[in-house]
C-alpha cells in the first residue's frame, strides 16, 4: 500500500514529539526524584521523595519535598 | 466576571491574533462584550488586523505607567458594538513590563466584560509569561504543520506549570482537500497527539487573507467554523467544524482535484 504524505508527516511528528519529551521538565523531575531517592537512602528509612519545576520570572524554581520514616541511626549509615 | 482567556501557540504565524480577532467578533454579535489585550508589546498588530490603527489614542503602556485609565485606552471596534480593543505600544521594547502589570490591567478591565482575550507574543520568553500569568484559561492554536505543532506541544508542557482551569486546542489553517489527498496530517490525528479538548477547526479561507490587507475580519469559507467556536467555548459544547465535508462525494473529488491542479 502506498503511503501518503500525511503518513510520512504523522511518523515524523510522533518521532519529534517522543524525542522532545526526554528532555521535558517533567522527565528531569523524574530523573531527579529517583537521583534524590538514592542519596535519601543513605540517611533515612523509606524516603519519598517528590521533585516539581516551577517557571518563574527568574528562571526554573524546584521544589523538593522529602518525607521519609525516620531518620537512619549514624552505625548503620551507608556512606 | 469576565472569563480571562490567553491565545498562545509558540509559533509565530498561526493565527493567534486572527484567531482571537475572529472569535472575539463572533462573540460579540452574539451579544457578549468581548475585549481583547495585544500584549505583544513592540511587535503588536491586532490594531491592524482590526482596522481601528488610525484610532489609537493610548496603549496599554500608556495604562500600566498610569497616564490613562484602562476604560480609557480601549478602541471600540468599527463593525462589533460590543468589542472592545486594548492596543499594544508599536515602539516600546517592553523588558520593563512585568506580569504584574499585566494581571492589573485584566483586573481593572473584568467587571465590565464576558470574555477578555489576551493575544500572547509568539515564543515563550517574557512576553509569553506576562500574557499566561493574567489568564485562567488558554486557547492553543495550531495549524496542520509539524513546527507548530511540535512547538504547541512545548508551550502546552509550559502551561502545565501555571495554574490554568482549562486549555483548548483550535487547529486553523485546515485544508480538507489536502487531507482527503492524505497530503496533510489529519485533525483527529494532532488532537491524538497533543491529547488536550478541541475547541474549534477552522479551514484556510482566502477572504481572511484577503480581508485582512482592508482591516475586516470574516470569510465566508469560515464562518460556519467561528461560530460553532463562539459556541463551543461559550457553551462547552464540542461541534467540530468539517473541513472535509465539501471534497467528499463525486463533486468533492472533481473539486479537490481542481483546487490542486489551478
Amino acid at each position: 500500500m502506498k503511503v501518503t504524505i500525511a503518513q510520512i508527516g504523522e511518523n515524523r511528528l510522533k518521532r519529534v514529539l517522543v524525542d522532545d519529551k526526554e528532555n521535558s521538565p517533567e522527565k528531569l523531575c523524574e530523573v531527579l526524584s529517583s537521583d534524590f531517592k538514592n542519596v535519601c537512602n543513605c540517611y533515612m528509612d523509606e524516603p519519598s521523595v517528590d521533585v516539581s519545576a516551577d517557571i518563574t520570572d527568574d528562571g526554573i524554581e524546584f521544589n523538593v519535598h522529602i518525607n521519609a520514616k525516620r531518620i537512619k541511626s549514624i552505625g548503620v549509615l551507608t556512606i | 466576571m469576565a472569563r480571562k482567556i490567553v491565545f498562545t501557540s509558540g509559533k509565530g504565524g498561526v493565527g493567534k491574533t486572527t484567531v482571537c480577532a475572529n472569535l472575539g467578533a463572533t462573540l460579540s454579535n452574539l451579544g457578549f462584550r468581548v475585549c481583547i489585550l495585544d500584549v505583544d508589546i513592540g511587535l503588536n498588530n491586532l490594531d491592524v488586523v482590526m482596522g481601528i490603527e488610525n484610532k489609537v489614542v493610548f496603549d496599554i503602556i500608556d495604562v500600566i505607567e498610569s497616564r490613562c485609565r484602562a476604560s480609557q485606552a480601549l478602541v471600540q471596534d468599527k463593525n462589533f458594538e460590543n468589542l472592545y480593543i486594548l492596543p499594544s505600544a508599536h515602539s516600546y521594547r517592553g523588558e520593563e513590563v512585568s506580569a504584574s502589570d499585566i494581571q492589573n490591567v485584566v483586573k481593572n478591565l473584568e467587571n465590565s466584560f464576558d470574555y477578555i482575550f489576551i493575544d500572547c507574543p509568539a515564543g515563550v520568553e517574557q512576553g509569553f509569561k506576562r500574557a499566561v500569568s493574567s489568564a485562567s484559561e488558554a486557547v492553543v492554536v495550531v495549524t496542520p504543520h509539524i513546527s507548530s505543532i511540535r512547538d504547541a506541544d512545548k508551550v502546552l508542557s509550559i502551561l502545565a506549570t501555571y495554574n490554568l482551569n482549562q486549555k483548548y486546542l483550535v487547529v486553523n489553517r485546515v485544508r480538507g482537500d489536502l487531507m482527503m489527498n492524505g497530503e496533510m496530517i489529519d485533525v483527529d490525528e494532532i488532537i491524538r497527539f497533543l491529547h488536550i479538548p478541541v475547541l474549534g477547526v477552522i479551514p484556510e479561507d482566502d477572504d481572511i487573507t484577503a480581508l485582512s490587507s482592508v482591516g475586516a475580519l470574516g470569510g465566508r469559507e469560515s464562518n460556519r467554523a467561528w461560530m460553532l467556536l463562539a459556541e463551543n467555548l461559550h457553551n462547552g459544547t464540542q461541534k467540530v467544524f468539517d473541513c472535509k465535508q465539501k471534497y467528499r462525494g463525486l463533486f468533492g473529488s472533481f473539486r479537490r482535484n481542481i483546487k490542486r491542479k489551478v
